[in-house]
């Protein structure tokens, strides 16, 4: 009972395409294949390495900022230098929002704190850290969502 | 044809009130470029939308869970005139961790709506069918999770905003979309059927797409757009500049207005008026012609009520 004159979507498929991000102009890679997106899982649909316009030198201790359009990811920073968490939810994949002192899915009302870890269900699995990057000494940071590191790591 | 008013008529008698809108798409002027000169105008015809039927769900928000889409079923195999197809705007089965529960779920639904007096029917997931294996299930049972059809002069596209991680279309379903519309004029009227609003309706409650922004600004230069969707369990009607969006009522359970209480819970089961809040929608495909240029989709809410 499929539909009768539907034409099929745009559906996976082995070779990635590369488009413009508008906001950003950044180029990302398109890699189309719906996974799990549960800790140390494959990255999701849309992961590609993402350049933001942040240095080293821009985001303070304490900061957050919100690459969730562009990447699925929010980059923050605390005294021990600047980490990147996913923004998918460990539980059904929806994107968690800052909540001013950690994270919440607006989905079934999981909650993470700034690190990450779950604070309250139905998540178990705490949020991926994200390899962080300068692209040069002091240029801007880039961001691999496909690429899980250490809760502890911090540039 | 416009068999509205025997239609009504015909719901009173079933006891189906109905509560009319009317969605007209713009106020421009002659859509230059939908009708070919010497074409003939395009028949007006009518479908309908059903939305959030949560097969599978128990609980004290409907008591009456299974018999809800068969009285859903029966209502619309009791129109006068049957509708030229039926779009189901996502949360067809309520959410299981189980697999092969969720595929027995999908499996039951398709048997009842078989049985739709229709020839024709679309479906969209929600993410209650596709949050936990990212719609695979879904494309199993259903096909395709996002695509268009053609039909009455009217070009329909079904996005899907609940399989890709992240509460979006993704950047692959938007680039398939800006090829799809880059080929059509922009008088070519368009609906477009979602599950989540496409807007941030209130996005504490999941009621947003991180993307849909730009689904819209790539709809935007089109003349004619409505946009009819689920999830939210409730009617709601907004602007966002000329596209207009219609949320319609669930099959299960109603949920509050947007905001309007600290948690996104249903609404109570009210046995004094089973079946408050839930019900279907019937819509009017007006295209256009030379005589009535404007395009409008005007559609009628019909609750379910008690025989
Ligand atoms: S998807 Fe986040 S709590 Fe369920």
């Amino acid at each position: 009972m499929s539909p009768g004159d539907a034409r099929p979507g745009a559906l996976p498929g082995p070779d990635r395409r590369t488009f413009v991000q508008g906001l950003l102009g950044v180029l990302a890679a398109l890699a189309v294949s719906p996974r799990a997106a549960a800790a140390g899982d494959p990255p999701p649909p849309d992961a590609a390495p993402i350049l933001t316009p942040e240095t080293r030198a821009s985001l303070a201790a304490g900061q957050v900022r919100d690459y969730r359009k562009q990447g699925d990811l929010f980059l923050l920073a605390d005294a021990g230098g600047i980490y990147a968490l996913t923004s998918i939810c460990t539980h059904r994949g929806c994107s968690v929002r800052w909540s001013g002192e950690g994270f919440t899915c607006p989905c079934h009302g999981s909650e993470y704190d700034r690190l990450g870890a779950v604070t309250h269900g139905p998540a178990r699995l705490p949020l991926r850290h994200l390899a962080v990057q300068e692209v040069e000494p002091g240029g801007p940071l880039r961001v691999d969502p496909a690429v899980t590191v250490p809760p502890g790591t911090r540039l | 044809m416009c068999a509205s008013m025997d239609r009504k008529a015909f719901l009173t008698l079933l006891g189906l009130g109905g509560v009319a809108v009317a969605s007209r798409l713009s106020g421009f002027a002659a859509p230059l470029g939908v009708l070919a000169p010497g074409k003939p105008a395009p028949s007006d015809f009518h479908f309908v939308q059903l939305s959030d039927t949560h097969w599978g769900y128990h609980g004290p928000a409907n008591p009456d869970a299974a018999g809800t889409l068969p009285r859903a079923i029966e209502a619309v195999n009791g129109l006068a005139h049957p509708p030229d197809f039926i779009v189901f705007t996502g949360d067809l089965t309520h959410d299981t961790d189980d697999p092969k529960e969720r595929r027995a779920r999908m499996a039951r639904f398709k048997e009842l709506v078989a049985g739709l007096a229709v020839k024709r029917r679309y479906f969209l997931p929600g993410e209650h069918d596709a949050g936990a294996d990212q719609g695979e299930a879904f494309r199993e049972l259903f096909g395709p999770t996002h695509y268009t059809f053609d039909h009455g002069g009217f070009h329909f596209i079904a996005l899907d905003n609940v399989s890709a991680p992240g509460s979006k279309l993704g950047a692959a379903q938007l680039s398939w979309l800006a090829e799809d519309l880059a080929r059509l004029d922009h008088g070519q009227p368009l609906v477009v059927f979602a599950h989540r609003p496409l807007f941030d309706l209130y996005p504490d409650w999941d009621w947003a797409t991180l993307d849909g922004a730009d689904a819209l600004a790539l709809l935007q230069p089109f003349r004619y757009v409505t946009v009819f969707y689920g999830h939210i369990h409730q009617q709601h009607h907004v602007m966002t500049g000329h596209i207009a969006h219609h949320a319609a009522a669930s099959l299960i359970f109603p949920l509050p207005a947007p905001g309007s209480q600290p948690k996104r819970a249903p609404v109570p089961w009210d046995p004094a008026a089973p079946y408050r809040g839930l019900g279907l929608r019937d819509l009017d495909a007006r295209a256009g012609s030379k005589a009535r240029p404007a395009a409008e989709v005007p559609f009628t809410d019909l609750p379910l009520v008690q025989p």
